[in-house]
């Protein structure tokens, strides 16, 4: 009577001891999964930590670096390095490894293992090597740049870029097509700093190679100095206004001579052949007056034509062009001092624009000014080479004038040319680009030396994705004139292109995006004519804008990128006596 | 990043040696005088003496060209080249078309295929050669329609003067109406940074969660077996 009842039962007990066996291996299994998932949470989370840590301590070394603390730089250093180890540490387990082959999300705990190593790379090798770099070396002693030392401290640049490029190589192949968007966000933005300091070492271990050389270490070395006026407005900054011929052996400077640019006269024929799209912007002007080699912003260009023409005046051939400007000198100024010119006043940081661009031009004949121009050098030159100046002060100064494009160089030796090409220095407007970048260039159409009371401004929206790939891009250039009416003199009036002396005309060249367009321009509104071409690769308007004294004028330009851009977009301006007042809206990416 | 611009620095350091010397020395450059019995032009630079009213356009699309600056009255040759929209260089078509080397002087006109028209004003046809007259003023103004995508150059040339510009017009192949902004726009930077720790965090919950489990199957399986012992 029992026995179908037990039979029941022992059958049913089975059953559910089947189906909770079944349970507790589940539940195992989940466990052991979570417990991965969480474990390796945890250690990024720990990572995580790490780099953000070592981040900030990134730019506290650039601080110290900066303040030249070099004690304190190392001991950041030191803890620096530790962060980063333990960053790859957290991310070197068997758990993260495993996690970093699983689907979904393997490819993420993958990527913040690369910048792990990346970043730790960068700790180890490329940030030790760019300590061991005396800022001093760069600065003359006694008169005298020290070459020897300049080829030691070489060594250790490249060590730092070698570094550098291969963990920029290696995080280039980390794949980010399917990344979480904060992963993904950390890659491209570690990929952005690299490329930033790819850049600058990469720079620097040009520059350190070729340095020796150039300061007359191979042999003696003659070099043009030219001074861009901004007075008198020119694509590169502004007109080439004085020269100094400048000898330089075994690191030894020597002033040999100095003059203006109007001793050398005119050309004609031009001195060079100018390519076809040169001549259809600027027609032979760049070949024909030493004034106007410079209308285009490709600084190579305009050197290679100057050192023509200087050639055929004085019969001697320079191995190189140097550009600078006042403003250059006014933050030069700022390390060395207040300099005292003979017979004039005092040149003080704060005024020297004022002085050298405004002030000299009304009080002043042509003759008396130039004699004023000299002596000046002359002071400034034997200040820098006999006061004992503060090298970090005169990195920083130079390296204002190098990010605002006041400082270039040009090579007359191909072999250093092409290696100069590729630096901030060089001025080469650029053939291919990863940003499109929109050129607004000036060139003063009044010959007259209103420049200095122009104050400009630019605005560039990135716009709406077209069918075609393309994206608009919103131009806006403001002038402002601060010209009085009236009481200006002669020399700063000049030829009065504009037909009244007081109205500033400026040429406003807006180069598009390599491969992109320039659609039309509006002028306070109104459609205007342009003039037009193509200079390596770029589509060029070129705007007549003429502002009268106390006025503003507004240019809108409407440009087009090239098919497949990006949602950023860059501004290139020529450096004005004023700073310019800029902005760039970037926009969202396109759907495609 | 500070230590960039630091680098950045020091290589342009080289270039401070000279700097003072020729920042000081920045005279003025007077308006320069052109020698006597010269016809150079004058050196402040100019708009160009062709000037487009749009400098793209797509194919179908009307342009205005206009001159000045010609003697009035002239017949005035306009060559237009037609180059493929990547190709950069302009020098062989302007050359050609110019007869005319950089330095000045003249080489022979490389024939071209051109078709002459009368009319100034070519709706739908995009000639190689236009045939315009200045005006009083030694102006004139000329419709221009492209017919195909490519970059175009337009060179004018006084038949008397021999005043030569140039102008050059962008023609795409597509219609230019934008399509809406993206969904999700309204620029700004894309953000970075700390969001990562909150996904991270999320995992220090999952080895709580998961511990807990674990803990829990123990238990259970170990009041199994003390059952298990009982019956």
């Amino acid at each position: 009577m029992t026995e179908p009842g037990t039979t029941r039962r022992r059958r049913r007990r089975a059953t559910s001891r089947r189906l909770r066996r079944i349970l507790l291996a589940g539940l195992v299994v989940t466990s052991v999964l979570l417990l991965t998932a969480g474990w390796v949470g945890y250690r990024g989370w720990r990572a995580h930590g790490h780099l953000t840590s070592a981040a900030a301590m990134t730019r506290q070394l650039g601080g110290e670096v900066f303040d030249g603390d070099r004690d304190r730089a190392h001991r950041t250093l030191a803890a620096l390095q530790e962060q980063t180890a333990s960053a790859r540490s957290a991310t070197a387990d068997p758990g993260w490894w495993l996690g970093a082959h699983v689907p979904y999300s393997g490819d993420d705990l993958a990527a913040v293992r690369d910048v792990a190593v990346a970043v730790d790379d960068l700790a180890r090798h490329a940030f030790p090597a760019l300590l061991r770099i005396d800022p001093a070396v760069l600065v003359p002693r006694s008169g005298r740049f020290d070459v020897a030392r300049l080829r030691a401290a070489a060594t250790s640049i490249d060590e730092a870029d070698r570094a550098v490029r291969r963990v920029r190589t290696r995080m280039q192949g980390v794949p980010d097509g399917k990344l979480l968007p904060q992963v993904r966000s950390a890659v491209v933005a570690l990929r952005d700093e690299l490329a930033e300091l790819g850049t600058v070492t990469g720079g620097a271990s040009t520059a350190a190679r070729l340095l020796p050389a150039l300061l007359g270490g191979d042999g003696r070395r003659n070099y043009l100095l030219v001074s861009q006026n901004p007075a008198e407005l020119r694509a590169t900054g502004g007109m080439f206004g004085a020269y100094t011929l400048v000898q330089v052996t075994d690191g030894r400077l020597r002033l040999v001579r100095q003059g203006a640019s109007t001793e050398m006269g005119q050309f004609d024929p031009p001195v060079l052949p100018l390519n076809a799209e040169l001549r259809g912007l600027y027609r032979d002007l760049p070949g024909i007056y030493p004034a106007d080699v410079n209308l285009t912003p490709h600084f190579p260009t305009a050197a290679a034509l100057y050192r023509e023409m200087y050639r055929r005046y004085s019969g001697t051939s320079v191995d190189g062009v140097l550009a600078i400007d006042p403003v250059m000198l006014s933050y030069l100024l700022e390390a060395t001092g207040p300099v005292a010119v003979p017979k004039h006043t005092t040149l003080v940081a704060g005024t020297v624009t004022r002085s050298l661009l405004s002030d000299s031009y009304q009080r002043l004949d042509p003759r008396e000014q130039d004699k004023y121009f000299a002596a000046s050098a002359m002071a400034v030159f034997n200040s820098l080479l006999s006061r004992t100046v503060d090298p970090r002060a005169m990195l920083a100064a130079v390296d204002r004038a190098v990010t605002e494009r006041r400082l270039l160089f040009w090579s007359a030796r191909p072999a250093e040319q092409r290696e100069m090409a590729g630096t901030r220095v060089g001025g080469v407007l650029p053939e291919r680009e990863t940003t499109p970048t929109v050129g607004v260039f000036l060139n003063d159409g009044s010959g007259a030396k209103l420049g200095w009371y122009l104050h400009p401004a630019a605005e560039l929206t990135v716009g709406d994705c077209r069918p075609d790939g393309r994206r608009d891009l919103r131009l806006r250039v403001t002038l402002r004139s601060a010209a009085p009416r009236s009481g200006l003199a002669k020399s700063v009036t000049g030829l009065a292109m504009s037909g009244d002396p007081y109205t500033a005309r400026t040429l406003v060249n807006v180069h598009s995006p390599v491969g992109g367009a320039v659609v039309a321009a509006r002028l306070d509104g109104r459609p205007i004519g342009v003039g037009s071409g193509v200079e390596r690769g770029r589509p060029v308007a070129i705007a007549n804008v003429e502002v009268r004294p106390g006025t503003t004028r507004t240019l809108e330009i409407t440009l087009l990128t090239p098919v497949g851009a990006g949602d950023a977009a860059d501004l290139w301006l020529t450096p004005a006596a004023h700073p310019w007042t800029t902005r760039i809206q970037p926009a969202s990416t396109c759907d495609q | 990043m500070r230590l960039s611009r630091i680098i950045i620095a020091l290589m342009a350091g080289f270039a401070m040696l000279a700097v003072p010397t020729a920042v000081g020395a920045a005279p003025a450059v007077q308006p320069q005088p052109t020698a006597p019995g010269q016809t150079q032009p004058p050196y402040p630079p100019g708009l160009g003496d062709l000037t487009v009213s749009q400098s793209t356009v797509v194919a179908g699309e009307a342009v205005e060209l206009h001159g000045e600056n010609f003697t009035p009255g002239e017949t005035i040759d306009i060559f237009v080249s037609i180059n493929p929209l990547a190709s950069a260089p302009l020098d062989a078509p302007l050359d050609v078309q110019q007869g005319r080397r950089s330095d000045g002087t003249t080489v022979a006109m490389a024939p071209v295929a051109y078709q002459r028209q009368p009319s100034p004003t070519l709706p739908g046809s995009s000639p190689l050669h236009l045939i315009v007259e200045a005006d009083r003023d030694g102006e004139f103004d000329v419709t221009y329609r492209p017919g195909s995508a490519g970059r175009y150059v337009f060179t004018a040339v006084g038949r008397t003067s021999g005043h030569t510009a140039t102008a050059t017009l962008t023609v795409l192949g597509s219609a230019p109406q934008p399509t809406a902004t993206a969904p999700g726009g309204g620029g700004g930077l894309p953000k970075t940074g700390d969001s990562l720790g909150v996904t991270l965090a999320a995992g220090g919950g999952l080895v709580g969660v998961g511990g807990l489990l674990l803990v829990l199957a123990l238990y259970w399986r170990r009041r199994r077996s003390g059952t298990q012992a009982i019956g």
